[in-house]
């Protein structure tokens, strides 16, 4: 298990240049140049060629990428073009609203799909199968910035109601609040992929109840709650956990768009404002970011099917 | 003073307004504002945008001055109230109580109001506000601002004594005094740069004006409260401002509709789709029609064929009808601007009827825009691509397909090539474009903004393309008439010439429709990014 760990642990290293690299190169692709904006829609300066010196974009791309990277071994993740702000500070500024979105999202899919997932594998074929089987075909049809703008402008428009937005509750100041101000943007983001993992779950429960160690298990008498959650179901979530290790890049994704209607000052809306000026080393501080949470996120999901599956270990 | 005699701006005409002393200064008092007891006290919850910086001088983001405007003042500011119309610039005193132009035009003697404080706040720790700072301001504007041309050829700054700036340009420049009551041309401290280095963070926003800033949160919303040394006694009547960065139009207008924010985003605006819902669901609250400065224009590469042939574009301005579109499709609200200088602006805008020869070219005529195209060498019309930015809104976006399809009737087919915003503003905007491009022009509350930047050869807003001699040297010469009549007939024969070149096809546009929660009082939408001296006069009354 340790050896496992620690080549995967070293895989994390080429992952993260090869994403560097894309990143570095893509976002250059992009066409507008930032000197341009800063220059003459901006006027953060007089002459652009003073100025891409000054930001140090007049150097070859190889220069710039070795630099930036330089800097990451160095723990220096670069600063904002515009506001000289080291990147690394609004990242931590701003992670925490983000994460915080994203795993109370997977909780709510969770919540929701694991259970009726079981109960319509259990009861297959009846009508709650297929409630709960149109349910997952919704959800995954309903794009959440959608969902999110009705949840957001439908009660305004008929009961003057609207969640509370704009007016961001800090943790410390209001730990209630601040929970509150992230349950509307989670379900948005969290229903969708509830029909994901609720189809997986049906699925995976339907080809395991049909084992012989199940039919064992109903022969020797053992109570429904038994074999279904403690045979059928730990066998079932393997896959299951992988999807949602899989899913991570979608709730980050995801969020951008939540943040955005919900006016939450996470991740999201600081990469996008990010990437509509043309801050380099923002938008490749924060992409590398998020590319290292999702590897390390799915080093989790691989170390936890040793927790489920004991044949994972003992085959290690 | 022998040399500041007889010749304000049509120095009368200004002095009764900039030289009427601290008396004037007071806010002007609105007439509902006699008839209500302004009420001290209370929160205004604003949508704002947040800014890039807070730097006025280090970038020229509207966002930025915006903001800025709470804390930082100018020397005059314009009127504001219920009592004037959003497009009415008249200037009244702010830190300064008058200013003085010599004969030629040359030389401003400014006063400063005495009495103003800084806000009481290390490192400036509530100090008197000195002529010094006001050298200082104006060199740093002219050194580093995106607009320093907008202060003409600023020579020297110098100091007479504690209250008094002298001012010498190279050139007389007509714009002058009116630039110095825009918000990108507050007066700043200097002990801030010495110690922050620039005015880049939010802890510089620091300043004389109604507001002071008490908290800033980034991504989320800046507060302020009311300064309580402002040197306008009584005002600010507002506790608290809290400018939201909600960024979401959606979201935003769902705030208002519900009452969490009083007013929708950042000059009240509600979009133009959604007033009739709006009505519905908010009965009580105030919609009103204004003045708007926006002027939406086709712009061409003029000097590429098939666009720099004059036919060409007198036929796509012929192919419009203007009268039906601001009828049917915008409801009579709207105008059938043909630019450059926006409708509202009443005393500088020429009448269709006294454009001479340019006028024929704005009549809906489509028979004669195929013939001139057919004169032109396309008598089967020709396509083009029209690069456009979506983001503006729906309502912009309906704009374009409506100008899509009128063209399409001479043989014109527009392909339109949506951009994303980076791309736009940092090429299309600024003239980077391959064929044409639509969409709205900045805002300028001087005519010169509409003129210079749009038509003179070489300037960055000029997107298409024009390089006319004769048109450059009528450009150069009304900013140099101190004399307002004088200058009135300068722009007047600009209007003229442009109307008749056809450089930029221009389009109607709609009036806005602003609304603000009942207990907002004293409110009027302004066609200026000062917030602040719009605000200093608003109470809440719940």
């Amino acid at each position: 298990m340790a050896r496992y760990v620690l080549k995967r642990l070293l895989l994390v290293v080429p992952t993260l240049v090869l994403v560097s690299l894309f990143v570095f190169g893509i976002i250059r692709a992009i066409p507008g140049d930032v000197v341009d904006m800063m220059l003459e829609q901006f006027q953060y300066g007089r002459n652009a060629a003073e100025l891409r010196a000054k930001l140090g974009l007049d150097r070859p791309l190889l220069e710039q990428y070795l630099l930036w990277v330089g800097g990451l071994v160095r723990g220096d993740l670069g600063q904002s073009l515009w506001t000289n702000r080291p990147a690394a500070q609004d990242i931590v500024a701003r992670f925490p609203v983000t994460i915080t979105l994203s795993l109370i999202s997977i909780l709510i899919s969770l919540l929701v799909a694991v259970p009726v997932g079981i109960l319509a594998a259990v009861r297959q074929d009846t009508a709650g199968d297929y409630t709960a089987r149109s349910f997952a075909i919704g959800a995954l049809s309903i794009p959440n910035f959608w969902l999110g703008t009705l949840i957001v402008v439908i009660p305004s428009f008929y009961f003057n109601w609207a969640p509370r937005i704009g007016d961001f509750a800090p943790l410390r100041q209001d730990p209630l609040g601040w929970l509150a101000q992230f349950v509307l943007p989670a379900i948005c983001l969290g229903i969708t992929q509830a029909g994901v993992i609720l189809r997986m779950t049906r699925g995976m429960m339907l080809e395991v109840l049909r084992q012989d160690y199940v039919r064992t298990a109903w022969a020797k008498g053992l109570g429904s709650r038994v074999v279904v959650l403690r045979h059928a179901l730990r066998n079932a979530m393997i896959p299951i956990v992988t999807v949602i290790g899989g899913q991570m890049p979608f709730y980050f994704g995801g969020s951008i768009v939540m943040e955005h209607i919900f006016g939450l000052p996470g991740l999201g809306s600081f990469v996008l404002e990010a990437i509509s000026r043309r801050d380099y080393p923002v938008i490749q501080a924060v992409n590398l970011f998020v590319a290292f949470l999702v590897i390390l996120t799915n080093l989790l999901v691989d170390l936890s099917y040793g927790a489920l599956d004991p044949r994972v270990r003992q085959h290690d | 003073m022998s040399d500041t005699s007889t010749s304000l701006i049509r120095r009368r005409d200004f002095l009764k307004t900039v030289g009427a002393g601290a008396a004037a200064a007071a806010t002007v008092a609105p007439t509902r504002a006699r008839a209500q007891q302004p009420k001290r006290g209370g929160v205004l919850k604003h949508m704002g945008l947040e800014p890039p910086s807070f730097d006025i001088h280090g970038n020229i983001s509207y966002q930025t001055q915006l903001i800025s405007s709470f804390v930082h003042r100018t020397l005059f500011k314009f009127v504001n109230g219920p009592k004037h119309s959003p497009s009415d610039f008249t200037l009244v005193p702010d830190l300064a109580l008058k200013a003085e132009v010599s004969k030629d035009g040359r030389m401003y003697t400014i006063a400063l109001r005495p009495g103003v404080r800084w806000e009481k706040k290390p490192p400036v720790n509530g100090r008197e506000l000195v002529a010094a700072d006001v050298k200082y301001s104006l060199e740093r504007a002219r050194k580093k601002s995106g607009y320093a041309s907008l202060l003409g050829q600023l020579e020297a700054v110098e100091v007479v004594d504690k209250q008094t700036v002298r001012v010498h340009l190279q050139d007389a420049f007509a714009p002058f005094v009116h630039n110095l009551a825009e918000p990108w041309n507050g007066i700043l401290p200097k002990e801030i740069e010495d110690k922050y280095g620039d005015f880049k963070a939010a802890e510089t926003l620091v300043g004389c004006g109604p507001f002071v800033l008490e908290r800033y949160e980034p991504g989320v919303k800046a507060v302020f409260a009311r300064n309580p040394d402002y040197f306008q006694k009584g005002l600010p009547y507002l506790d608290k401002l809290e400018w939201l960065f909600v960024k979401d139009r959606s979201t935003q207008l769902s705030l208002f509709r519900a009452g969490q924010v009083d007013i929708p985003f950042y000059d009240g605006r509600i979009p133009r789709a959604d007033v009739a819902s709006f009505k519905k669901s908010n009965p009580t609250y105030p919609v009103v029609h204004w003045d708007w400065l926006a002027v939406r224009s086709l712009a061409m590469r003029t000097d590429k064929p098939p666009y720099n042939d004059v036919r060409v574009r007198r036929a796509l301005s012929l192919a419009i009808d203007r009268k039906k579109w601001v009828k049917e499709y915008l409801d009579g609200h709207g105008y059938e601007d043909h630019g450059p200088v926006p409708t509202p602006m009443r005393e500088w805008k020429l009448p269709p009827k006294e454009l001479g020869d340019g006028a024929k070219w704005l009549e809906y005529n489509p028979a004669l825009a195929k013939k001139l195209l057919a004169e032109a060498g396309h008598p089967n019309g020709f396509k083009a691509r029209c690069a456009h930015w979506p983001g503006y809104g729906p309502e912009y976006v309906e704009d374009l397909e409506l100008l899509t399809f009128y063209l399409k009737q001479i043989g014109v087919e527009l392909s339109i090539v949506n951009e994303e915003y980076g791309k736009y503003i940092s090429g299309t905007f600024l003239g980077k474009f391959d064929e044409t491009t639509w969409g709205p022009s900045s805002i300028f509350t001087e005519v010169d903004g509409y003129l210079y930047n749009s038509y003179r050869t070489g300037q960055p807003n000029n997107r298409s393309h024009v390089s006319d001699t004769q048109l450059d040297v009528m450009l150069d010469a009304q900013r140099r008439y101190v004399a307002k009549s004088s200058r009135k007939k300068a722009i007047d024969d600009i209007q003229r010439y442009v109307a008749d070149q056809v450089y930029y096809v221009f389009t109607p546009y709609p009036k806005n429709v602003s609304s603000w929660t009942p207990w907002v009082k004293n409110y009027q939408p302004k066609n200026s990014f000062d917030r602040g001296a719009q605000l200093e006069v608003v109470w809440v009354e719940k």
